[in-house]
């Protein structure tokens, strides 16, 4: 918890200063998210003694480490302002193209790296439309993912066939401390905090989603920030699919749908503005395991898809309404 | 008493015309390809079935004419379009007038958690959209029909076109209103607007809870043209929507563009659809063409003529006291 409070203050300088600082430290996104996630993991320890048993926790953070793969390219992309609407498109394809493709046999390997390769190519072009074209973020991987989503079905000719490789299964669906998807998701939070937080691309990334006009004139090339984003949440997502392709079995080609708006609610509950250019990954992991023990609890509670899907949003709309207010008019 | 001028309403643009030149060439393409595709009938059929879409894109242009955005597009009409099939044995005079409500209901919540709570649009009707389909999920497990034969009827013959001109002739009234013109200040610049007297809360609730009523009667299209309710009915529509308005010339950012051009990106869409059938392609490839339009169109109105739209915009709108 500390290290949080630390990186934290770091990222938005005022808090270091002034009389409030500790009160205005208290209420910074990232620590009331953590402080959320602790809150829900409590609840959850009322409800049910065995919700926090170590069995239960690490099918938890199972469940949420798909989530927090995408959540984490997701993460950077809101960072720079914009939104990625492709990634839904993205973890289909990967999906159901790593069966479909690989057909069960292992020595199909390499295409694995193939789909990787396409979804860098994917976010390529999302970051194209973004910069050069200069389409709204929003309306361009709109485009990319219904191009994306129908060409998975042209590919497969509308059904899922085949199966993963035996090695991803077995990785993907070993449970405990050291499950597939679970270091998948450290790897990728860690070096997504790299990124974001330690490198000069993070601060350009910053910097271009604070005021992109701004960032121009001081000389910033945008371009490849924006490229790389696009490209890093592309694979992200493509990971994430390939993931849940041994995780599953089989393909689905609804499943990237379910992942879309979590990934996004992950990273605004994490206290990243969806206005850009102010965030914190440590608040998507946290954004990310407060989805998921919610769901958990709902779940405990016995309660049907329909009463958690209300849960969710209101729980959403309550945190919003604590911290990612916009200034006022007036201000 | 500030008296607002502005040229949102009614100044025609070149790149403005480019919705109708793509909808005159899709007709003609509809036509080549099926004969009968122009006979009356047809159209209105064709008409009949967008009807759905036509009402959630002219919604969604409304707020997005305000730079607001609603992802909770799609879930309000599964909400309604559920609520419809439910209540319709107590009655459909009572059916149809609370499905009108709870549409406007849903639009002004819309409105208030995003300019009272002044949370970010984008992800509070996200936040939202779950709670709608959630609602819609426990009002109705599973799709149902049961409407009456006379509910089935209600976009049939030539009832869609008048539907669709009495939008339009209602659309040119209100935009020239004086709370059209403080829509498009708003959606121009939120601070300007405010600075200049607009009453931003009172403008805003209204356009939502117009929003509101357009979807409740998307939702009632949709019941007509279905015959039943289903709590995933209207998924589709809140990104197809969004493609409508922006196809149709409604700046992203708002406070430029007119509710005619959603329409029109709303019946490009439909016509699309209608185009990969007739070619025999597999329905997957709608998906294809819809994406490419999509990023074709806006980033060739980009490249031709926005660097002039962008000056322009910046001056809009004109105040004179």
């Amino acid at each position: 918890m500390t290290q949080t409070s630390t990186t934290a203050s770091e990222t938005i300088p005022e808090l270091s200063e002034g009389p409030a600082s500790k009160w205005r430290l208290a209420l910074n996104p990232v620590v009331l998210a953590y402080g959320a996630v602790l809150l829900l993991a409590a609840v959850g320890g009322i409800l049910d003694r065995n919700f926090l048993a170590s069995d239960h926790l690490f099918t938890m953070v199972n469940l949420g480490a798909v989530l927090g793969i995408v959540a984490a390219g997701q993460t950077i992309v809101i960072v720079t302002g914009g939104i990625d609407l492709s990634v839904a498109g993205v973890l289909t394809f990967a999906q159901v193209m790593t069966p479909f493709w690989i057909d069960g046999q292992s020595g199909r390997w390499p295409l694995i790296i193939v789909i990787l390769g396409i979804a860098l190519l994917i976010g390529a072009v999302n970051a194209f439309g973004v910069s050069v074209l200069r389409v709204q973020p929003m309306i361009m991987t709109l485009g990319v993912g219904a191009v994306i989503s129908a060409a998975v079905l042209i590919l497969t000719n509308g059904s899922s066939t085949g199966g993963p490789p035996k090695f991803l299964v077995t990785t993907m669906t070993r449970q405990g401390a050291l499950s597939g998807l679970l270091l998948m998701w450290i790897v990728v939070s860690i070096v997504t905090y790299v990124l974001l937080h330690e490198s000069s691309f993070g601060r350009k990334v910053f910097a271009y989603g604070a005021s992109a006009r701004t960032a121009r004139l001081a000389g910033l090339r945008s371009g490849t920030a924006i490229l790389g984003t696009y490209c890093f949440s592309a694979v992200t997502a493509a990971m994430a699919g390939i993931a849940l392709a041994g995780y599953t079995g089989s393909g689905d080609f609804g499943i990237g749908d379910t992942y879309l708006f979590p990934s996004i609610g992950a990273v605004v509950i994490g206290g990243t503005s969806i206005m850009g250019g102010r965030g914190n990954y440590l608040g998507t992991i946290a954004g990310v395991l407060i989805l998921t023990v919610l769901e958990a609890i709902l779940i405990v509670l016995n309660i049907a898809a329909a009463g958690r899907q209300i849960a969710e949003g209101l729980a959403i709309l309550i945190i919003l309404i604590a911290y990612a207010r916009e200034r006022r008019l007036r201000q | 008493m500030t008296k607002l001028r502005t040229s949102g309403g009614y100044s025609i643009r070149l790149s403005d015309l480019t919705i109708y030149v793509v909808l005159i060439a899709l007709v003609i393409i509809n036509t080549v390809l099926q004969p009968n595709f122009i006979e009356p009938l047809n159209l209105y059929y064709v008409l009949g079935t967008a009807m759905p879409l036509i009402f959630a894109s002219a919604a969604q242009g409304m707020v997005i004419l305000i730079s607001s955005i609603d992802l909770a597009t799609g879930s309000v009409v599964s909400l309604v379009n559920v609520l419809v099939v439910t209540l319709i044995g107590r009655g459909s005079f009572v059916a149809i007038c609370l499905a009108i409500l709870a549409g406007i209901a849903m639009g002004l919540i819309a409105g208030l958690i995003t300019t009272l709570l002044r949370l970010p649009a984008i992800i509070a009707t996200l936040a939202l959209s779950s709670v709608w389909a959630g609602l819609a999920l426990y009002v109705l497990p599973t799709p149902k029909g049961g409407l009456p034969d006379w509910f089935q009827t209600v976009l049939a013959g030539s009832r869609p076109l008048w539907i669709l001109v009495g939008m339009i002739l209602l659309w040119q009234w209100f935009s020239r209103t004086k709370q059209g013109k403080h829509m498009y200040a708003i959606g121009a610049n939120e601070n300007a607007a405010y600075m200049s007297g607009v009453p931003i809360l009172k403008t805003r609730l209204l356009v939502f809870a117009i929003s509101g009523l357009l979807l409740a009667l998307s939702a009632l299209s949709l019941s007509a043209t279905t015959g039943g309710g289903d709590p995933l009915s209207g998924t589709a529509l809140t990104l197809q929507s969004i493609a409508a308005a922006v196809l149709g010339g409604i700046h992203f950012k708002g406070g430029s563009g007119s509710i005619v051009g959603a329409i029109a990106g709303a019946i490009v869409l439909a016509l699309i659809t209608n185009v990969v059938y007739y070619t025999g392609a597999s329905a997957f490839y709608q998906g294809v063409v819809y994406g490419l339009l999509l990023i074709l169109a806006l980033s060739l109105s980009r490249l031709t003529g926005d660097r002039k739209a962008t000056f322009r915009r910046s001056l809009k709108p004109r105040m004179s006291i």
